[in-house]
C-alpha cells in the first residue's frame, strides 16, 4: 500500500493530466472550441481584470512623460511639489512612482546629485 | 525652500530624457532585470493564443475537479489578476502560459487550506509577493506532512476522479500510476497492460474528464 499522502498523489495526478494538455497540438484544442464561444469567454475575463487593474492603453499612455514635462524649471518645481502634496489621482500615482520607471526617489536623488556636480563646476 | 534657479546643462539633460524614454518606451521594464512589470503582465495576457487560452481553461478545471466549492474559472482570474497586482512576479525566462498554471496550482493549494483550516495567518503559507523559481510555501511549511484537513479535501477530489472510472480498471490503474508519478512504461509493467492499452485508456480519461462539471466540448 502506497504511503504517499492523498494530497501529493491529486497534485500528482492533475500534474500528469496537466501535461496532457500542454503536449496536446493547438489544432485539436481549437476544435473544442468551434464556435469560439470559450475564448471570447476568456478574452472577456482578461480585458475585466485589465480594467481592473487599471492597466489599458490609455493609462499606461499616462505613465509616459511628454518631452515638455523635462524642462528644467518645470520638471524640478514638479518634484518639489510632489514632495509636498503627493497625487490625488492613481494614475499621476502610476506615472512616477510605478517600478516600471524611475521612482520619485531616483529621479530626485539623481537630479540633487546633478546640481551638485553644477555647483562644484561653478 | 524654493529650488534652485539653475540651468542644467544640455547634455545632463537629455541624459534623464533617455533614461525617463528608456523606462517608458521599451516595454515599461522593470527595475529589476527578470522580472516582468504589470505592463509586461498587461502585454502578454493580451496576445495570448486561442490555444493557450484553452489550454488555461481546461488547467483551471482540472484543478478544481472534484472541489465544488471551487471553480476553474474563478482561478484563472485570481492568478492573473495577483500577476497584474504584483502579488505574484513573472520572471521572464519563464513562459507565460507555464508561470500562469503554476500560479493557479498554488492558489488552490491555498483555497483548499483556507477553507479547510481557516485563513493563513503568516506569509510564509501565501503565495504572495514571490516569483514562480520561489519555493512553494505549501512544499515548504514546517511540518512536511499534510495537515489532516487538507487531506481530506484531497481525498474527496481523488475520490470524485475514481469513481467516474468505476468501472473501467484500465483507466483507474493508469490513473493510479500517474498519481504515484509513474512514467508510462512503469504504469503498464504494474497494471499488465500493453501501451496501446494504456494510451487507449488515456483518451477514455480525456473524454471523460472534460465532460465532467463542463458543459463544453469533449476533448479527443
Amino acid at each position: 500500500m502506497s504511503t504517499q499522502s492523498d494530497l501529493k498523489k491529486w497534485d500528482r495526478l492533475v500534474m500528469a493530466l496537466e501535461d496532457q494538455v500542454s503536449d496536446m497540438p493547438d489544432a485539436q484544442l481549437l476544435a473544442t472550441d468551434s464556435d469560439g464561444g470559450r475564448v471570447g469567454t476568456m478574452r472577456a475575463q482578461i480585458a475585466s481584470a485589465l480594467k481592473t487593474a487599471e492597466l489599458t492603453d490609455a493609462s499606461l499612455k499616462t505613465r509616459r512623460v511628454p518631452k515638455g514635462a523635462l524642462a528644467q524649471r518645470d520638471m524640478l518645481r514638479y518634484m518639489m511639489a510632489r514632495r509636498r502634496a503627493p497625487p490625488a489621482s492613481a494614475s499621476a500615482t502610476m506615472s512616477y512612482s510605478s517600478p516600471d520607471s524611475l521612482s520619485d526617489a531616483e529621479v530626485e536623488a539623481t537630479l540633487r546629485a546633478l546640481l551638485r556636480e553644477q555647483l562644484r563646476d561653478k | 525652500m524654493r529650488p534652485p534657479n539653475i540651468f542644467l546643462k544640455g547634455d545632463v539633460r537629455e541624459w534623464l530624457l533617455r533614461q525617463h524614454t528608456n523606462a517608458t518606451d521599451s516595454g515599461m521594464r522593470s527595475k529589476s532585470d527578470n522580472i516582468a512589470s504589470p505592463a509586461e503582465v498587461a502585454q502578454a495576457l493580451r496576445e495570448l493564443a486561442d490555444a493557450d487560452l484553452l489550454r488555461l481553461q481546461e488547467y483551471g478545471r482540472l484543478r478544481t475537479l472534484g472541489m465544488p466549492w471551487m471553480n476553474g474559472a474563478d482561478l484563472f482570474h485570481e492568478a492573473i489578476a495577483r500577476a497584474l497586482g504584483g502579488d505574484r512576479r513573472w520572471p521572464r525566462d519563464v513562459a507565460f502560459v507555464a508561470f500562469l498554471r503554476e500560479s493557479m496550482r498554488s492558489i488552490a493549494h491555498e483555497e483548499m487550506r483556507r477553507r479547510i483550516e481557516g485563513p493563513v495567518l503568516t506569509q510564509s503559507e501565501l503565495g504572495t509577493a514571490r516569483s514562480a523559481e520561489e519555493p512553494d510555501p505549501f512544499e515548504n511549511i514546517g511540518d512536511e506532512r499534510a495537515g489532516p484537513e487538507r487531506e481530506v479535501a484531497a481525498r474527496q477530489a481523488l475520490e470524485v476522479i475514481y469513481s467516474t472510472f468505476a468501472h473501467d480498471a484500465n483507466a483507474l490503474a493508469v490513473l493510479a500510476g500517474m498519481a504515484q508519478g509513474l512514467a508510462p512504461d512503469e504504469i503498464c509493467k504494474a497494471a499488465q497492460i500493453s501501451i496501446t492499452e494504456y494510451q487507449t485508456a488515456q483518451k477514455r480519461i480525456r473524454r471523460r474528464l472534460a465532460r465532467t462539471e463542463s458543459g463544453g466540448e469533449a476533448l479527443q
